[in-house]
């Protein structure tokens, strides 16, 4: 048995050197790994470039504001200081989205279906240079139309320039964006979310809502269904979703509704929303929407708009 | 037989060489151009009276923002500004109608692609078309896919080439008051795209489009295959060509 020579010093020290330097790499690129995990709990500049300041704050990102994602599992948020979240800059317009008859009685005049639906009370949100407002939170997993809704009336998304507190455009103008027939909002491994106004409402059959609850007839349809509402189409406001009622009243309210608002389905005779901010992202919040969009190098559909018109005046 | 067989007919060749520097002048006017380089290619048209269609764009990193641009008399008009990274197309048709004196109107015509429906053989990089009118005539129609945003402000979007970081506003809305822009100044100056609202799409997928087209961009680099760019007397419009089927097809 032969012993192997001891290495000469300079030897010895580009190995030991080598190994510092493979350690140091190391540690490098498992810090660099982390800060990509790391980057669902922050604002970064590199997703969000544009400075939201407000002259005189410390945070050049002071009117940036944080809206967080409705949760894997269960029924609840992230966290709004800690969670996933998103990052928006707040345009201050506001988006309004219409679909079928909004004065009919008619139980059956059904247009979509809402899937998995969760909603979440108001917050202040601030806008981009000024003014703010109080939005709910609704979530859900697909919003389908019918390939009746047509006859009832098309889907039309409006954003005009005027709903902007001021500064707005100098030159009004309206986006229009007007499917022919169904459109489609979320699907297969997306989730939707958007912030809107509590008296955003979506009119269904008084029958879906009894289902849920024998107190709903005890309260009785006016209690609920708010004014708009036709014979047994209900139109329910977002705020009354969330549970924003006050007293015995509004937690009895709350409680009935709460199977709909807390993942539940439900079939649309008309709706109208009136939202600041919708976004889609991966059902999985932990996945930053910012690096990992749905699908990932293939995404995956979020919202699709056939034989669709867009005007701007 | 007649006698252009055995010589030149002045008379009508200058009324063509007039005709052709008239047109030669349109070009020049209209469009400042270098349409296939391999880097930097720009084109940029003005003014409107511009329309496009092509049969798919598939544009990666793709914003739709509300701006605003100059007119000649110092109004502005209202836009949807559509950008992208970077994007592929499967046939692109450009028309701009210009009226000039004497000749009436003539039409700068671009078409480009191999025909066939299945292929996406142009490409191009950073582009940015001024829409206000626009048509997605068949299912899918338009798909947003991937993170989607509704609402965000223009001046938020980020439609830079590949990874992040982003640049900031690539839209250019400008970010402190300015009175064609805006209509008061608020948070001491810092206007922030506010009143400008915008949709942001990881990709945007439109399928059978033409509309019409205010002004546009292409700040990368473009192929245009089998390019073809015509001159022609009266109004051509690939809008109307797309309502009426023949392009694209």
């Amino acid at each position: 048995m032969t012993t192997a020579p001891t290495p000469s010093r300079p030897v010895q020290r580009v190995v030991v050197l080598g190994a510092l330097l493979a350690l140091v790499i190391g540690l490098v690129t498992w810090v660099a790994g982390d800060a990509d995990r790391a980057e669902a709990n922050s604002q970064s500049n590199a997703y969000q470039p544009f400075t939201c300041s407000q002259p005189g704050n410390a945070n050049p990102q002071q009117r940036r504001q944080a809206v967080p994602l409705k949760s894997t599992s269960g029924n609840g948020f992230e966290n709004r200081n800690s969670g996933t979240r998103m990052f928006p800059c707040l345009s201050g317009v506001q988006w309004h989205m219409t679909a079928g008859n909004p004065t009919t009685s008619n139980t059956g005049a059904i247009v979509a279906d809402v899937k998995g639906i969760n909603t979440q009370n108001a917050q202040t949100y601030y806008l981009a240079a000024d003014g703010s407002r109080s939005l709910y939170q609704l979530a859900f997993r697909d919003l389908t139309f019918r390939s009746n809704v047509a006859q009832h009336g098309a889907p039309v998304l409006s954003a005009s320039s005027q709903t902007a507190p001021d500064p707005k455009p100098a030159a009004g103008h309206t986006l229009a964006i007007k499917p022919d027939g169904p459109m489609t909002v979320g699907g297969p491994g997306v989730r939707t979310e958007l912030l809107a106004t509590g008296d955003s409402w979506f009119a269904l059959p008084w029958s879906q809502i009894t289902a849920m609850s024998f107190l709903a007839n005890v309260v009785g349809k006016g209690a609920i269904c708010t004014a708009g509402s036709s014979g047994d189409v209900c139109r329910i406001r977002l705020q009354t979703l969330a549970g924003g009622g006050s007293g015995l009243l509004g937690q009895l309210i709350a409680a009935i509704v709460s199977s709909l608002a807390q993942g539940g389905d439900f079939s649309i005779i008309a709706l109208d929303l009136k939202f600041d901010y919708l976004w889609t992202h991966d059902m999985d919040a932990s996945r930053d929407p910012y690096v990992h969009p749905p699908g990932g190098a293939n995404p995956l559909n979020s919202i699709q708009l056939p034989n669709t018109t867009i005007t701007v005046q | 037989m007649t006698d252009a067989t055995y010589g030149t007919r002045w008379g009508r060749a200058s009324i063509a060489v007039a005709i052709g520097v008239g047109l030669l002048a349109t070009l020049l006017t209209a469009m400042r151009t270098e349409l296939i380089s391999a880097f930097d290619s720009t084109i940029t048209i003005n003014n409107g009276n511009a329309t496009f269609a092509s049969s798919r764009i598939y544009a990666a990193d793709a914003g739709f923002g509300t701006a605003v641009v100059g007119r000649q008399d110092g109004t502005t008009q209202p836009v949807l500004r559509a950008g992208f990274a970077s994007a592929t197309m499967n046939g692109f048709c450009l028309t701009k109608t210009e009226s000039l004196p004497l000749l009436g109107e003539v039409t700068f015509h671009l078409q480009s692609g191999d025909g066939k429906a299945g292929t996406s053989e142009i490409s191009a990089r950073s582009a940015a078309f001024d829409i206000t009118y626009l048509r997605a005539a068949s299912s899918p129609g338009i798909d947003l896919k991937g993170s989607t945003q509704i609402g965000l402000a223009t001046t938020d979007l980020t439609t830079s080439p590949g990874a992040a970081p982003f640049d900031a506003n690539p839209f250019e809305v400008p970010k402190t008051f300015d009175p064609r822009w805006y209509n008061s100044s608020r948070n001491g100056g810092h206007n922030n795209g506010q009143g400008y609202t915008a949709i942001d799409a990881t990709t945007a997928d439109l399928n059978m489009v033409y509309g019409d087209i205010w002004q546009a961009q292409i700040e990368g680099d473009i192929v245009l295959p089998d390019l073809r760019i015509r001159v022609v007397p009266g109004k051509v419009s690939c809008r109307e060509l797309a309502e009426g089927g023949e392009f694209p097809r």
